[in-house]
């Protein structure tokens, strides 16, 4: 936590007045799954009128193997994706767990690395989730996108506590216009998602899903915003299950959203 | 047979050494290791000595809010002789649990003789037990104890902070005071009041290095009466020791 | 494996213990985070005293000999006991001794650890357990399934059954009658006790005493009526000095249970002195080992030793929240017991405990002690993966071992990265 408050980021501030690009970094789930949201991004810093990069040959920071235990070929994946990126000066990701892979659990895969650990350890503060790459480092919290709608926010593990974001979103969504953010009761609860967790134990995983998806619903909003896909698919699903009409929304496709 | 075997005390020591990656023999003692852990007990106790009146009103003032929520009652009264009074009226209103007669069982205390409760309860018919000075009548005592209505004690002690009295063990002032009867009023004085956990230790360890009685060999803490929430999470006082608790603060006015 | 998915399947299904659960944590849990922003210090306090205990425990040694030390000198025994075995034969020794008949119990982990109980009855002690909680899960013949709340899963018109066959008093449903039944009962349970045995929440190398935390007052009562005392504490228990003491006996309370302090806290040194009119004529302090020492010697585990157990990663924990404690199979629930109960008793036996979670984090924010719990989740699981010489873990399987490392092959080129990507569209449309 104090870690990340100390981010250096004047070099970031420099990138952007020598007006080089943002690299961004889709994750997995978004490329596969989820294009739209990949196009929200590029609709944002399209706005912002900064050019974005998207590498073609990115993959997997790695995360679903390091989480299952299998730190080998979670190194592998790693060590590419430095390779990957380790030139790009800012890099931006719409899903905090990604970052936070990277930042916190990279100079853990290779400590004993001479040649990668500080390679991880730079690439640690180059990389940004997009509402703290918003708020925080271009202090831009209105993007011009609205809504309306009544808007409830799930705080995503990873980002909240491993990058403790917690009131960037919340300023961005309380920036659209015609949105109204409704706090759910335990915004900060896990939806139970946990990667393999809701293939390996899909009882409990739905059980917690469904505490999830009765605080959304008792908060009376319209939508559910969040900034990792995988929660949002997690939560989407059990919304459906029930028969619910609420929609799931990434963070980004909200601040796409024009007036 | 030796339960206390220095062997075993060795080898386990040893294995701890070991999982440590330290040498099998120790060099290293505790004071070298650990002397700073302790070193703010001068600045407490200068804290504790230059406490004004003042100070002295705050300290009541927030032991009363924090014993609020805790149904610990604090009733700070002007003289010893008010003291008496309120634990003489509590000894008339409250309903006896262990029997049908009314007693009260109390410390041998300096601040608990003067309230003079033997006489002044004498002529409402309920007696007032005070333990000997010796382990000899012990066992009569604690039957008194069992079944008394109210237990009366002093402490050495009040912190404000988190409305705990400290109470020392002692011969003339059994543990059992201030946990078989149904009700524990404490008597204390404004002086005896602390701001936090940390002063108190602070005095313990100025007791310990003069070689004094230190802790005892058993200190308690009391922080209201006794409480469960053990069946549906339903507040229940009175589980095992004390349903009520009340401190009496002499504020000397 | 099954035994986990099996019994949170049946937790799942029960509506009473899932509003009971919910409702543990909305006050112990939000309880526990209220109380560490009103410290003198603020929040960061869990910060010092993880420190704290780190020193503690990479100076164990020391602080056992000196805690050891302390207590002989105050008229106390004490005995280092190897494992549960050890501890157990330790404890029936004492008794036979005395000539012990009843003995009355505090709460304590550890004992149920060594299953000392059992012991003791099978040599014909009347052993009671005299928290609330623990004397309603002994009347059922049951486990406690929550450190600081064991009955949590019982609801009340259970218990009014159970104490009405128990008891033989007419049922009721009321839990102040059900507590004031109890009170009766077990006040005579004190009352005729020869023996108390007790665990310990914290001791204290430097004045050699124990701390024992209760709300009740049943530790107050197991300390000062019979004429025997036997404390048992994990050898990992223990603080320097008394201002650790301080931080770690306030952070407890918080963590616990939200309190600024137990309501009862029981500082004990010794034995009575001996002009005393009450207070136990022999004090014995049991220190044990049992596995812990193997735990003390891997530096990527040391860090779970700190560990004071109050509970607040229960009262947080959105797995134990829906699975309740007994899923966990072991003494140790919750996130602490994913980590501890492997660790104790076999990663490989617990794996369930180590993979059923979902790294939330909430754990770590609740401890009072900052103990990085989910870091350790990921180290057990990465033994599982790979297997491990130094704790005999063999690996989990190597069907999955296969999988990934194709998944790591199919990452490593992006056209083969998307055929992996078309198949997850095939099965998530």
């Amino acid at each position: 936590m104090e870690k990340d408050a100390a981010i250096n980021r004047d070099p970031v501030i420099a990138t952007l007045l020598y007006g080089r690009p943002i690299t961004l970094f889709v994750q997995c789930l978004i490329d596969s799954l989820y294009p739209e949201v990949k196009d929200a991004v590029e609709i944002i810093f399209r706005r912002l009128a900064l050019d974005t990069v998207c590498p073609p040959d990115q993959t997997c920071c790695g995360q679903p193997a390091f989480n299952a235990g299998y730190r080998k070929e979670a190194r592998s994946a790693a060590a590419r994706f430095i390779d990957i990126f380790g030139e790009s000066e800012t890099i931006v990701c719409p899903s905090g767990s990604c970052v936070n892979m990277v930042r916190h659990h990279y100079p853990l895969l290779f400590e004993n690395d001479p040649i990668y650990y500080p390679k991880a350890i730079s690439l640690g503060r180059r990389i940004f989730e997009l509402t703290e790459f918003l708020v925080d480092v271009l202090h831009v919290e209105d993007i011009g996108a609205a809504f309306l709608g009544k808007v409830t926010y799930h705080d995503s593990c990873h980002l909240l506590r491993g990058l403790s974001v917690r009131s960037q979103p919340r300023r961005l969504i309380q920036s659209v216009k015609g949105a109204t953010l409704v706090e759910m009761k335990d915004s900060d609860r896990c939806c139970g998602f946990g990667g393999s967790f809701f293939l390996k134990y899909p009882d409990i995983s739905a059980a917690m899903a469904a505490g999830k998806v009765r605080a959304v619903i008792g908060s009376g909003a319209d939508v559910v915003v969040g900034c990792d896909m995988g929660c949002l698919m997690q939560i989407q699903k059990h919304l459906i299950r029930i028969g619910s009409g609420i929609k799931t929304l990434h963070i980004a496709q909200l601040l796409a959203m024009a007036g | 047979m030796n339960l206390d075997h220095t062997f075993n005390r060795v080898l386990f020591l040893q294995k701890i050494r070991g999982a440590l990656g330290l040498p099998v023999a120790n060099n290293r003692n505790f004071r070298d290791l650990f002397f700073d852990n302790g070193n703010n007990t001068g600045s407490l106790l200068d804290r504790i000595n230059n406490r004004s009146a003042e100070d002295r009103k705050r300290l009541l003032d927030r032991l009363i809010r924090e014993g609020g929520p805790l149904n610990l009652k604090v009733i700070p009264v002007p003289t010893l002789e008010d003291a008496a009074l309120a634990i003489a009226e509590l000894a008339r209103d409250r309903t006896p649990e262990w029997g049908d007669d009314r007693s009260l069982v109390a410390w041998r205390h300096p601040l608990i003789d003067s309230l003079n409760l033997p006489d002044r309860l004498k002529e409402q018919g309920i007696p007032v037990h005070v333990p000997g000075l010796g382990p000899d009548d012990a066992g009569l005592f604690r039957h008194h104890a069992q079944t008394a209505l109210i237990g009366v004690t002093s402490a050495d002690y009040c912190i404000a902070e988190s409305a705990s009295l400290v109470l020392k063990a002692r011969s003339g002032q059994p543990r059992m005071v201030s946990l078989l009867p149904s009700i524990h009023v404490a008597v204390i004085t404004e002086g005896q009041l602390l701001e936090s956990l940390a002063e108190c230790y602070a005095l313990v360890k100025k007791d310990l290095d003069a070689e004094k009685e230190g802790m005892t060999c058993c200190m308690t803490l009391v922080s209201g009466p006794s409480k469960t929430a053990d069946i549906e999470a339903v507040m229940v006082h009175g589980a095992h020791g004390p349903r009520e608790l009340i401190i009496c603060v002499i504020s000397g006015n | 494996m099954q035994p986990y998915i099996d019994e949170a399947r049946k937790a799942i299904s029960n509506p009473v213990l899932q509003t009971a659960l919910a409702n543990l944590q909305d006050r112990l849990g939000k309880g526990a985070a209220a109380a560490y922003q009103n410290l003198p210090e603020g929040p960061d306090l869990r910060l010092k005293a993880h420190d704290l205990r780190m020193q503690a425990i990479n100076n164990l040694d020391v602080l056992l000999e000196t805690l050891a030390g302390q207590v002989q000198k105050n008229g106390g025994k004490v005995i280092f006991a190897d494992d549960a075995a050890v501890a157990v034969a330790a404890c029936r020794k004492i008794a036979r001794k005395h000539g012990v008949r009843r003995v009355v119990k505090g709460k304590s982990m550890v004992t149920e650890e060594i299953g000392l109980n059992p012991a003791l009855a099978a040599d014909g002690i009347e052993v009671t357990e005299t928290d609330l909680g623990e004397y309603i899960i002994q009347l059922a013949e049951e486990h406690p399934s929550h450190i600081i709340a064991p009955a949590i899963h019982k609801t009340r018109s259970e218990i009014g059954t159970l104490f009405a066959q128990k008891l033989g008093i007419p049922y009721c449903n009321d839990p102040p009658t059900l507590t004031r039944e109890a009170r009766k009962a077990l006040r005579e349970k004190f009352l005729a006790a020869d023996m108390g045995i007790t665990g310990c929440n914290l001791a204290c190398a430097e004045t050699g005493h124990i701390a024992i935390l209760s709300n009740e007052g049943n530790i107050r009562m197991a300390t000062t009526l019979p004429g025997v005392h036997v404390a048992i504490m994990g050898m990992e228990r223990v603080a320097a000095t008394l201002t650790d003491h301080d931080v770690l006996l306030r952070l407890l309370s918080r963590g616990a249970a939200g309190q600024n302090m137990a309501g009862y806290v029981s500082h004990i040194s010794g034995p009575r002195q001996t002009d005393h009119q009450d207070g136990p004529d022999h004090f014995y302090l049991i220190i044990l080992d049992n596995g812990r020492s193997r735990i003390l010697a891997d530096e990527r585990f040391r860090e779970i030793l700190c560990c004071i157990r109050c509970g607040a990663c229960l009262n947080v924990c959105p797995v134990y929240a829906k699975i309740g404690g007994h899923a966990y199979g072991s003494t140790y629930s919750g996130p602490v017991g994913a980590v501890v109960s492997p660790l104790l008793s076999g990663v490989g036996r617990f794996r369930d405990l180590v993979l059923g979670e979902t790294l939330c984090g909430a754990c770590k924010d609740a401890c009072p002690v900052n103990i990085d719990i989910p870091r350790m989740l990921l180290e057990l699981r990465s033994m599982l993966a790979d297997g491990d010489g130094y704790w005999q873990v063999r690996r989990n399987s190597f069907l999955e071992k296969s999988v990934w490392m194709f998944w790591s092959w199919m990452m490593q080129k992006r056209a083969r990265y998307e055929i992996g990507a078309g198949l997850m569209k095939r099965i998530f449309p």
